[in-house]
C-alpha cells in the first residue's frame, strides 16, 4: 500500500430511526474515516407535485417551494429530494429535510470518538449531493499518491521512449555515417579501378610500340648486328629505318666500299648503294658518307 | 463508473497497444539496422583491404 492509502479506505455507519447519534458509540479507531448514511425515516418528508412544464427547472423549483413553506426560508434546514413519481402532468416530489444542527451533532459525535467525518448522505439517494462533503480534505492523500503514481508510471515510459528514441537515433546516424565509409570506399576504388586501366592501357600501348618495332624487320637486331659489325673506326650520325629502306650517314677512317662489302655480307641486307658522294675531311682525315641499306623481308617463323 | 474488470480490460488494451503497436516494431527497426549496419561495416572492411592490396 502506498503511505497515506488504507486497505479499507472508509466505513459507512447507519443512523436509523432507533438510534441516537449523539449518545451512540460506534467502535471507531483513531482517525478512521467514516461515511454517514441517514435514513430517510428519521428527517421530516415532504410531498411537493410540479407541473410537468417545470423539468427543465426541477431543482430550483423544488427550493423555492420547499423555501416558501418552512419557516425562516428554510435558514436552519438542509434538504435533499428525489422524483417519487411521473405523470403525463405532473411530477411528484418527496423532499427530506434535516435540521443543520443536526448534521452539525453527527460530525462532533464522530469527533469525539477519534473519527473523522467524510460524507454524511441520505440513504437511498444515490444521485443528490450529499449533505456534508469533507472528500476534498480526507481524500487528499489517495489523489496526491494516485497522482504521483501515474506520474511516476508516464516518466517511465517517457524515459523507455527518449531511451529507445536515442538508440534509434544512434543507430540512424551511424547508419549515414557507414553508409558514406562505403561510398567514400567505393569512389577509391572506382579511381583505383580507372588508374589500373590507365595502366593498362599504357602498357598496351608500349607493347604495340614494342611490337610494332619488332615487327617486319626486326630493328632491335639489326642495330645489335650493326654495333658488332662497325667498329671504331666508323662513326654514326645519322640512322633512320623507315620501312625497308635503311639510311645510314657517318664517318670512317676505313676504306667505304670495305664498310658497304661488310653490310652487304649481313644476312638481312638485301643490297647497299651509296645515296651520294663520298667526301673526305682534310682536317679529320676521315671519309663521308651517306648510305642507303635496302633490307630483306624477314620471315617471323 | 468502470468496473473493475472494464479497468482491467482498458489497461490489458493500453499496455497491448503500448508494446506490441510501437515497443516491438521499435526493437525490430532498431535490429534490422544493426544487422545492416554490420554488413556495410563487414563490406567496407572488405573494401579497404581490397583497396590496400
Amino acid at each position: 500500500m502506498l503511505p497515506g492509502i488504507r486497505r479499507r479506505w472508509s466505513r459507512t455507519i447507519f443512523v436509523g430511526p432507533n438510534s441516537d447519534f449523539t449518545k451512540d458509540r460506534f467502535d471507531i479507531a483513531k482517525g478512521e474515516l467514516i461515511d454517514v448514511a441517514l435514513d430517510p425515516a428519521i428527517c421530516l418528508k415532504r410531498s411537493l407535485s410540479f407541473p410537468k412544464a417545470v423539468q427543465q427547472n426541477l431543482a430550483k423549483a423544488v427550493d423555492v417551494s420547499v423555501k416558501q413553506t418552512v419557516p425562516e426560508n428554510g435558514k436552519d434546514l438542509v434538504w435533499r429530494w428525489k422524483v417519487r413519481k411521473k405523470t403525463k402532468s405532473e411530477i411528484q416530489v418527496e423532499v427530506y429535510l434535516f435540521k443543520k444542527a443536526d448534521l452539525v451533532a453527527v460530525g462532533r459525535s464522530i469527533s469525539e470518538q477519534k473519527g473523522i467525518v467524510r460524507t454524511v448522505f441520505v440513504d437511498g439517494l444515490k444521485n443528490s449531493p450529499v449533505l456534508i462533503d469533507n472528500r476534498p480534505k480526507s481524500d487528499f492523500s489517495v489523489k496526491f499518491w494516485g497522482a504521483i503514481t501515474v506520474l511516476a508510471a508516464l516518466s517511465c515510459l517517457a524515459f523507455f521512449a527518449i531511451s529507445e528514441a536515442r538508440q534509434t537515433s544512434e543507430l540512424k546516424s551511424n547508419l549515414v555515417e557507414t553508409v558514406s565509409e562505403q561510398s567514400e570506399l567505393s569512389e577509391r576504388a572506382v579511381l583505383l579501378r580507372q588508374k589500373l586501366d590507365q595502366e593498362d592501357e599504357a602498357f598496351a600501348l608500349l607493347n604495340g610500340d614494342l611490337s610494332l618495332f619488332e615487327a617486319e624487320y626486326q630493328r632491335l637486331p639489326i642495330l645489335l648486328e650493326l654495333t658488332e659489325l662497325l667498329d671504331d673506326n666508323v662513326w654514326i650520325s645519322e640512322f633512320a629505318l623507315i620501312g625497308a629502306n635503311l639510311r645510314l650517314s657517318g664517318f670512317s677512317t676505313q676504306d667505304v666500299p670495305e664498310i658497304m662489302a661488310e653490310i652487304r655480307a649481313l644476312s638481312w641486307v638485301s643490297s647497299v648503294s651509296l645515296s651520294g658522294q663520298i667526301n673526305f675531311d682534310a682536317i679529320s682525315r676521315q671519309n663521308r658518307f651517306d648510305l642507303l641499306i635496302t633490307l630483306e623481308a624477314i620471315n617471323e617463323s | 463508473m468502470m468496473t473493475k474488470a472494464a479497468t482491467a480490460l482498458f489497461w490489458f488494451v493500453i499496455i497491448s497497444l503500448l508494446f506490441f503497436g510501437l515497443w516491438m516494431p521499435e526493437q525490430a527497426r532498431q535490429e534490422a539496422q544493426a544487422e545492416q549496419i554490420a554488413e556495410l561495416q563487414d563490406g567496407n572492411a572488405d573494401l579497404r583491404i581490397r583497396i590496400q592490396a
